[in-house]
């Protein structure tokens, strides 16, 4: 492994293979920036282009696109409310608001360090468990998937704050758009009125880009002036600050690269999953949950954390078993058969130095990403000093764009259009739009992994409570959904004591 | 007995019709197919009955109000809040967008992007013509060099120039 690790360094460190790697570093930034882009389509878009390459450099290239990506994402995220690439969806949530509050330096310089930090906990764990990853992923069976669904969904509950009831409900509705479109339980399509363009289901990422960009740049279309509601606000603080938040908040940084490890390496869920569980994790253990939603910084650092460390997760059952973990790994197992390396636990024995050089690609674009973003942090939160009338149709345009580009469909574009007018009535009417995105997302793996579950025991429900795993993720299901209730009945009677 | 937010009463009666018509699309698809669909059915109008019923100003009300955290609904950020914004300007917001869409459709993006930048600035934003059409012809250049160019994505022609 060391001999690897030295040779794999040597290639990094050698001008072509710097070279690569700062290259990639800045495609994913810039793909992480524009909204509706991302990861995917970055790598998918060079896979092509690395043919001709060195397995080594066609890994510093690849791995400086997947440690950039969701460092520009954040920035977006962050700025404009617009997530760049869908798991950073959760950093809207709070770092937008602090935008709001003149506090976008904080928010970046915490999200770039989380972002990196992340990253670098997820490429330690991939290279502590590649000897055990056989044993890891085939713990997890339909059972175990179900389960881990459910504790998806049931982050709902918490991820609310204030508007519990509410977010129930638009859970529910994201449940049902979940059902839209081809049904591999009964192999028959639901809910598409004969649309052939919802027979794959909704699509990701133009609903998300609606959600989040479009409904955003609708609410700033209404309200006009600029996203920085002050003059005051347009203060910077200093991104160091945000480096420091990071440290000072060190449990919801391991918490969330925890999570993103763990998320990333079971294939099917992703990114986006391990984002919005670490955030409503992140509120589990913070101080003040109340703020959530308001600009509290912990709830940038959770979910950026868990962004970046999903790589290294992802990575495990993509190397070992070729299945990938998520879109991105799906477009990258291209890559790693288009320079012959078949994924597998032979690719581990063959090609070990390949796979270093990734690990420490990744590792180092970790790093590069958040020092550009980090220098250039100062004039990127100008942007939020912008009219709001130059800037909703620049990013609607860009959004559009963006969002056609990914499959070549008028359809995305007009899916996006309507989850935009259908984000802006949510946020009217005080329905939250996390709970019905985690509901989207997870609905299809619930209803899929239950069927194969019961298909598995023959129709025995026990099948849910007899294996261990399950269990276990059961008893985490039933502790998120309990904690707040028996911290808030904890809570109340304090309450009189302190008015007196 | 008043309800004490009419606005967020025809929110509960709004999702109530949802979670209904989603019942009875989900009764037509065999039963395999439906379970899922039609629990969530269920459950959708259950919660939607309890949102209705903490709209009104009755002990229950006030009690549900309190359990469900609608009392404190509506603190969140300033985008999550624009609940008080004028319908009229929500109105014209939404036209620019589906006009943005429908003129993306018909002509494309290279043709509709720069006409909406620039009316968007000069009609909504009320910014000087100059300035409107400066950003609109830079825009587009960017996501033409950007997107066709650069990455050798093609943009949707638009109907009209044989886009499908």
């Amino acid at each position: 492994m060391l001999e690897s690790t030295l040779a794999a360094l040597q290639v990094l460190f050698t001008p072509s293979g710097a070279a690569f790697l700062f290259v990639g570093v800045v495609i994913g930034l810039l793909f992480g920036v524009m909204p509706g882009l991302g990861g995917p389509t970055a790598i998918a878009l060079l896979m092509p282009l690395t043919f001709t390459m060195q397995s080594n450099h066609a890994m510093a290239l690849i791995g400086g696109i997947m440690g950039a990506v969701s460092a520009g994402g954040s920035i977006s995220a962050i700025l404009l409310n617009t997530p760049g690439t869908a798991p950073n969806a959760a950093t809207c949530f709070d770092g937008y608001p602090l935008a709001q509050q003149g506090k976008a330096g904080l928010a970046i310089g915490a999200a770039a360090t989380a972002s990196t930090l992340g990253g670098l906990i997820g490429a330690v764990v991939l290279v502590a468990v590649i000897p055990v990853m056989k044993s890891i992923v085939l713990l997890f069976g339909p059972p175990e998937f179900f389960m881990l669904a459910i504790m998806g969904l049931s982050a709902i509950a918490l991820s609310t704050g204030g508007q519990f009831l509410r977010g129930l409900i638009a859970g529910l509705i994201g449940l049902m758009l979940s059902f839209v479109g081809y049904n591999a339980v009964s192999g028959g399509v639901r809910f598409t009125l004969n649309i052939e363009y919802l027979w794959d289901g909704i699509p990701l990422v133009p609903a998300l880009t609606g959600l989040f960009a479009i409904s955003e740049m609708i609410a700033l279309s209404v309200s006009g002036g600029t996203i920085v509601n002050n003059k005051a606000a347009g203060n910077v603080t200093s991104v160091i600050d945000g480096v420091a938040a990071v440290f000072k908040h060190w449990k919801t940084l391991l918490q969330g690269s925890a999570i993103g490890t763990l998320i990333g390496a079971v294939p099917g869920l992703g990114g986006t999953v391990a984002a919005f569980l670490a955030y409503t994790a992140a509120m589990q253990i913070s101080k003040h949950p109340e703020t959530f939603g308001k600009g509290n910084i912990e709830g940038v650092i959770g979910p950026e954390s868990a962004n970046n460390a999903k790589d290294g997760g992802a990575l495990i059952p993509t190397l070992a078993f070729g299945v990938p973990g998520s879109a991105e790994m799906a477009v990258f197992l291209g890559v790693l058969v288009l320079h012959g390396l078949d994924p597998g636990p032979m690719l581990l024995i063959e090609h070990e130095g390949v796979i270093f050089s990734l690990i420490l690609a990744l590792s180092a674009s970790c790093i590069i990403a958040t020092l550009i973003t980090l220098t250039f942090a100062r004039y990127l939160v100008m942007i939020t000093l912008i009219d709001v009338h130059v800037l909703v149709p620049l990013v609607i345009a860009v959004s559009l764009v963006g969002v056609y580009a990914l499959q070549e469909t008028m359809g995305d574009v007009v899916t996006a259009g309507i989850f935009g007018l259908l984000g802006y009535l949510m946020m009217r009417f005080r329905f939250p739009r996390v709970t019905l995105v985690i509901a989207l997302i997870l609905g299809e793996i619930a209803e899929r992994s239950f069927f194969q579950s019961l298909n598995m025991s023959n129709g025995d429900w026990t099948i849910f409570f007899t294996r261990l795993p399950a269990l276990i993720l059961l008893a985490i299901t039933i502790g998120c959904l309990t904690f707040p209730a028996v911290q808030a009945m904890r809570k109340r009677p304090q309450q009189p004591a302190r008015a007196e | 007995m008043a309800a004490v937010n009419k606005r967020d009463l025809g929110a509960g009666l709004f999702v109530l019709g949802i979670g209904v018509a989603f019942l009875l699309w989900s009764q037509t698809y065999p039963p395999r197919m439906s379970a899922m669909p039609k629990l969530v059915g269920w459950v959708t109008i259950v919660l939607a009955l309890i949102d209705i019923a903490a709209q009104f100003d009755t002990p229950l009300g006030r009690m549900l109000r309190r359990i469900a955290g609608l009392e404190i609904a509506g603190r969140g950020n300033q985008t999550e809040n624009s609940a008080d914004a004028p319908w009229r300007l929500l109105i014209a917001a939404v036209l620019w967008v589906v006009g943005y869409i429908a003129g993306i459709y018909l002509v494309g993006f290279l043709a509709a992007t720069p006409i909406y930048i620039f009316l968007y600035m000069a009609l909504h934003g009320r910014k000087p013509k100059r300035v409107s059409a400066l950003t609109a012809i830079v825009a587009t250049a960017a996501i033409w060099f950007t997107f066709e160019y650069l990455f050798h994505y093609p943009l949707y022609p638009g109907w009209l120039f044989g886009g499908q």
